[in-house]
């Protein structure tokens, strides 16, 4: 663990921007997205809520295509053009976030495209001090502290200095070739940090009356909660939270043809189970055709399939969704709402 | 098979047959250019590969052929993809991939009975099941086919039925929804069959096989009947993208129907409210 100061952590990221790409948060008019950077003056560090779309965007891309086959001779090849970049700035939810795909690209028949990016991928995580404003429920999920997994560096501000910790080889050599003046911690320091990163808690939003744990009981039984009808009513199912999720992954394939007919592109966008064409099939019989049924689908993926499958919530609580909803639906309602009609129940 | 292989990219084979079975439904033999055999098992489908304009999941219709590299599908004109795929010629190169998915298996009911529910297309993966059991027919007790379609000029295998039949248990039931000038058989939904068959409740494997509308009747039919839901067993169609468990279209609640599936046992399912 090392300290430096704010003059050195910019050093840092102009000393990175001479030999990688990086992308990192910026302003742009009102809002804040992951954007490439030239100068680490363009960096905002504190005090935003997260960017419109995650860090996802640059392993899961929202268009990308998969493979190349020669229209005349059907011979296909796979397109890999990723190369080494770094991601800097990664909030503790987004970076819970990469360690759930990690797992789910990695399950089963592991997603190449996913994991060739990835590894390509340096992670530089920036910590939060305090709830970015009242959508967030990181605290509730459990994501203020992220997985050591999840990044390279990580770094939290202490005191108008920053602790550096380095967590794979990766980030361990960028501290080593890019930052001269830096200072080891000692036993005291780390022990003030520890302490300080721990009472920050306090400065996260409880807006969960619930223990969280017992969600994923209470959405199993509970599965035909009359909520789901309640906000389906409202619901326009426009697709907004999923597009800025920083976990849903799924997607849709396509092909496109060149104009000159040579070559067919196989090329594959995000989709989800709130837009109609999703479960729709040829025959034109729509296995989730209404709003209840995919909102209560959507999260109890969140909250129910995926938190049980992999053993972590797979809403990390960066409230995007809750944000970029144009009818207000958000997962602090959510879980209030149906957690107060059973909870009673749970605790028996 | 290659274990370093993008499991994206399709392989390449060829249509060596088309016959046009119905108005809606065409016939393809496919002869895999890469391999010796598809090595698939009854219920079991294939991402089909048309270049240029997509991929959808097919059931194979044909039963497995180990030392063969043709299979068959019968393909009905719905979608963008098979739309294209009724375009297509002998000759013609496709995309394979798969064989992806869980399969039928009627080990556990030698020497008892066998019932075989299908409606409409929902033969083309049945008859994959039927033609692997009936290489040892003698091997089960009785084996009953219903099968129904919307009317006489949809039904599908016809010809081959009357092959089957051949084999002293076997006893094909067909029903059709409009029957035309012509229909001497049965008229009515495909549940109207199902009262006239005796079953062995306790000893009677069932399988079925046709449109979401169906199953729910059918369900309701074979429960009256007292079968247990541990014999009962059902192929489901979804949306699929990838066939892989990656793309998140086929899932029900938290199964995917590509990989949990598509064949699936009704015990495990039943409590499931988007399975039906």
């Amino acid at each position: 663990m090392f300290l430096i100061d704010f003059e050195t952590l910019k050093n840092f990221i102009n000393s990175l921007i001479n030999q990688y790409e990086i992308y990192a948060p910026i302003k742009k008019r009102d809002e804040y997205i992951f954007e490439k950077i030239s100068n680490a003056s363009e960096v905002v560090f504190e005090n935003y809520i997260p960017t419109v779309l995650p860090p996802k965007k640059f392993l899961l891309p929202n268009e990308e295509k998969i493979l190349k086959v020669n229209y005349k001779t059907k011979e296909a090849q796979p397109i890999f053009e990723s190369k080494e970049f770094i991601i800097f700035g990664v909030r503790p939810c987004d970076l819970t976030a990469i360690y759930i795909l990690d797992q789910i690209e990695a399950d089963g028949n592991a997603d190449p495209y996913y994991l060739e990016r990835r590894k390509n991928a340096i992670i530089i995580g920036y910590d939060c001090e305090k709830s970015c404003d009242e959508n967030a429920l990181c605290n509730t999920v459990g994501s203020i502290n992220p997985p050591e997994k999840s990044y390279d560096i990580f770094i939290s501000k202490m005191n108008n200095n920053y602790v550096l910790i380095a967590s794979t080889e990766k980030g361990k050599e960028l501290v080593k070739n890019h930052i001269t003046k830096k200072k080891n911690m000692d036993t005291s320091e780390i022990k003030e940090f520890n302490e300080k990163r721990a009472e920050r808690i306090t400065k996260f939003n409880q807006n969960v009356k619930y223990v969280f744990q017992d969600v994923t009981k209470i959405f199993e039984k509970h599965y035909n909660d009359p909520y789901w009808d309640e906000i389906g009513k409202k619901c326009l199912m426009c697709g907004s939270c999923i597009m800025v999720c920083p976990t849903c992954y799924c997607f849709a394939v396509e092909h496109e043809i060149d104009l000159k007919l040579e070559n067919v592109y196989v090329k594959r966008r995000w989709d989800g189970c709130l837009l109609r064409d999703f479960s729709l099939v040829a025959g034109g019989h729509n296995f989730r055709p209404t709003a209840s049924m995919r909102l209560k689908h959507r999260w109890n993926r969140k909250f129910n399939y995926l938190f049980k499958k992999y053993k972590i919530s797979n809403c990390v609580g960066c409230g995007r969704c809750g944000r970029a909803c144009l009818v207000n639906i958000n997962p602090i309602d959510i879980l209030n709402n149906i957690m107060k009609n059973h909870y009673s129940e749970v605790k028996k | 098979m290659n274990l370093n292989k993008n499991i994206f990219v399709p392989e390449k084979a060829q249509i060596v047959e088309i016959k046009q079975l119905t108005q809606l439904e065409k016939y393809f033999k496919i002869k895999l250019l890469e391999r010796n055999s598809l090595n698939h098992k009854p219920g079991q489908f294939v991402m089909v590969t048309v270049y240029g304009v997509g991929e959808a999941p097919i059931s194979v219709s044909s039963p497995p052929e180990p030392n063969s590299n043709e299979f068959e599908l019968v393909v009905r004109k719905v979608g963008t993809v098979t739309y294209a795929m009724h375009n297509l010629k002998i000759g013609d190169i496709i995309g394979i991939r798969g064989p992806y998915g869980t399969y039928f298996s009627a080990e556990k009911f030698k020497s008892k009975d066998l019932l075989f529910i299908a409606g409409g297309i929902g033969i083309a993966p049945l008859r994959s099941f039927i033609k692997e059991v009936l290489k040892e027919a003698n091997k089960y007790r009785k084996i009953t086919i219903l099968y129904g379609a919307k009317s006489p000029s949809y039904l599908l295998f016809l010809d081959e039925m009357k092959k089957w039949q051949k084999n002293k248990n076997v006893t094909i039931s067909i029903t059709v929804d409009e029957p035309d000038n012509n229909w001497n058989g049965n008229v009515g939904v495909i549940t109207t069959l199902i009262p006239m068959v005796e079953i062995d409740s306790l000893n009677t494997l069932v399988t079925i096989v046709g449109p979401p509308v169906m199953y729910k009747f059918v369900l309701l039919a074979l429960m009256s009947k007292k079968i247990p839901d541990e014999n009962i067993y059902l192929s489901f169609e979804r949306k699929m993208q990838c066939g892989i468990g990656k793309c998140g279209n086929c899932q029900i609640q938290n199964l995917y129907a590509c990989i949990d599936g598509p064949v699936f046992c009704w015990a495990n399912i039943k409590y499931l409210e988007e399975a039906l």
